[in-house]
């Protein structure tokens, strides 16, 4: 471990489990403080307090203005500033083709996933713009391609690597904005798309094998090492780029 | 950039890397890089080139080499193998720049640019690559451009070259995926070394030039090879363990409108 992100102050949505909580303790490793920020107060609580650089958990729905803005308002009071924004926060949505997705669904999907992601982006702007800094935002490899019975969820996602690469330019001479594109990886989300009634771990296992290297699921810091990267002064001249990290998935 | 900025990171202890075309700008940042974070490299460059680099910095190991020629390749992948018994980092910078429109290139300059950009890539993967798949563990990345992700005007040549090794990186990756082995690319924007000063020096107002192309990126600058090399390096780790097939634009949002 290093101290790449020493003495910056980075905000974390989703912290409470699986990727967000993975990305907030490789951070907080390298020296961040970070805003841990959940829908799930008691578990982003556990993430926080175990960080050693010091950390906040908020608790936030990301699709709720007011509530963004709250948190934001909580870190301007802290820190006077904030260095690095990631959005992570998402839902997988429903596992239906269009014809079967109900408006609601669909609705909450991309609220959640893309609605979110620009409500923490457009609120913070003011701060990373006066830091310099940078967003990195989680889309998916389901961003890149496609596949069945989840169209609202790569419709989000999309809209997520898309909106990515506007802001790259809009704010390309201040704040780099950048996107990691999982596969699929090990976390509560991937197992509740699971068909009722499976053995997890087969299950999980079998999942595993649509990715060409290692045909297993990505372990959550294998996507937090390239979140890392990308958030830290090593990636200074990468803005607007969708970073597969799917070992392979995608490439084929 | 100095070895005291990369935060005392030492991703490359125990690793033997292979850098084509490191004597000079990218090639020699990344040489740098990874020598700073612990790993032994070999420079390899055209005859004269890499001595002068090895003069320059004793940590380096220098080997003469045109990309382009094969029983040169197989005879220096051989004397590092020999040397070390392992190679587990093969960075693919050696290339050539061409300005010429499709309907003005002649036949011979095409040939050029393809023979060292993509042949050259191609032939130092296809004699290393069976080490690393031996070894099950591995890590290429190669050096392709801006050019390789959206058409220039007059540069029809070396955009096809380029193209050709963001495909070649992708197909590459699945088939040594099995195997554990990672093939990535990155993709520089105008970067501030030898070959883009050369470029600049050949202009009536260099200094003019300079600042257009500045101006035509949108972060408003040119890149620094320390920068191509920082990518590079990451991708090279085992940082990247779930990163492979991937063509990571370096370019400073050039091109993403």
């Amino acid at each position: 471990m290093a101290n790449r992100m020493k003495g910056r102050t980075v905000l974390v949505t989703g912290a409470g489990s699986g990727i967000g909580r993975a990305i907030a303790e490789l951070l907080g490793a390298e020296g961040a403080w970070v805003a841990c920020v959940d829908r799930n107060l008691s578990a982003v609580e556990r993430v926080a307090t175990s960080l050693v650089h010091g950390a906040r958990a908020i608790q936030a729905d990301v699709s709720c203005e007011p509530e963004v803005q709250a948190a934001l308002a909580v870190v301007e009071k802290e820190r006077g500033t904030l260095d690095v924004l990631i959005n992570n926060a998402g839902i997988a949505g429903p596992q239906t083709p269009v014809g079967t997705t109900p408006l609601d669904q669909w609705q909450r999907t991309l609220d959640v996933n893309l609605t979110g992601t620009f409500l923490f982006c457009k609120h913070a702007m003011p701060l990373l713009i006066a830091a310099r800094g940078n967003i990195v935002n989680v889309a998916s490899a389901l961003a890149l391609v496609a596949k069945t019975d989840e169209a609202a969820y790569h419709a989000s996602k999309a809209g997520v690597v898309h909106l990515s690469k506007s802001m790259a330019l809009d704010y390309a001479t201040t704040v780099r904005v950048n996107c990691v594109c999982p596969g699929a990886v090990r976390t509560p989300m991937i197992e509740s798309v699971l068909p009722q009634g499976v053995d997890v771990a087969t299950a999980l296992a079998e999942y595993g094998r649509i990715h060409p290297l290692h045909q297993r699921l990505a372990e959550p810091i294998e996507i937090a090492n390239a979140v890392l990267f990308l958030a830290s002064a090593d990636a200074s001249l990468i803005t607007g780029v969708a970073l597969a990290v799917d070992a392979g998935y995608s490439a084929g | 950039m100095t070895a005291a900025l990369f935060w005392g990171l030492r991703r490359f202890e125990g690793k033997v890397a292979l850098v084509t075309g490191g004597a000079s700008g990218i090639g020699w940042a990344v040489a740098t890089r990874l020598t700073a974070e612990g790993a032994r490299v070999w420079i390899c460059d055209l005859p004269g080139k890499s001595t002068a680099a090895a003069q320059r910095d004793s940590k380096f190991f220098a080997l003469d080499l045109s990309v382009t020629d094969e029983p040169a390749i197989r005879a220096a992948v051989g004397e590092i193998v020999s040397t070390h018994g392992q190679l587990d980092v093969v960075v693919n910078c050696a290339g050539v720049t061409l300005a010429g429109a499709a309907q003005d290139t002649a036949y011979a300059e095409w040939q050029r640019v393809l023979d060292v950009n993509l042949s050259g890539t191609f032939l130092i993967c296809r004699h290393t690559l069976p080490l690393m798949i031996e070894r099950r563990s591995g890590a290429i990345v190669n050096v392709a451009s801006d050019a390789a992700l959206v058409g220039q005007r007059g540069q029809a040549a070396y955009c096809a070259s380029k193209g050709g090794v963001a495909q070649f990186t992708r197909a590459a990756a699945l088939d040594v995926a099995p195997y554990g082995v990672r093939v990535n690319a990155v993709c520089p924007c105008f970067v501030d070394t030898p070959l883009l000063g050369a470029w600049l020096a050949s202009s009536s107002d260099p200094e003019k030039e300079r600042a257009l192309a500045a101006a035509s990126q949108p972060m408003g600058r040119v890149g620094q090879p320390e920068e191509i090399a920082a990518a590079v390096a990451f991708l090279a780790s085992a940082e990247a363990s779930f990163v492979t097939g991937v063509v990571l634009p370096v370019d400073g949002g050039s091109t993403v409108p």
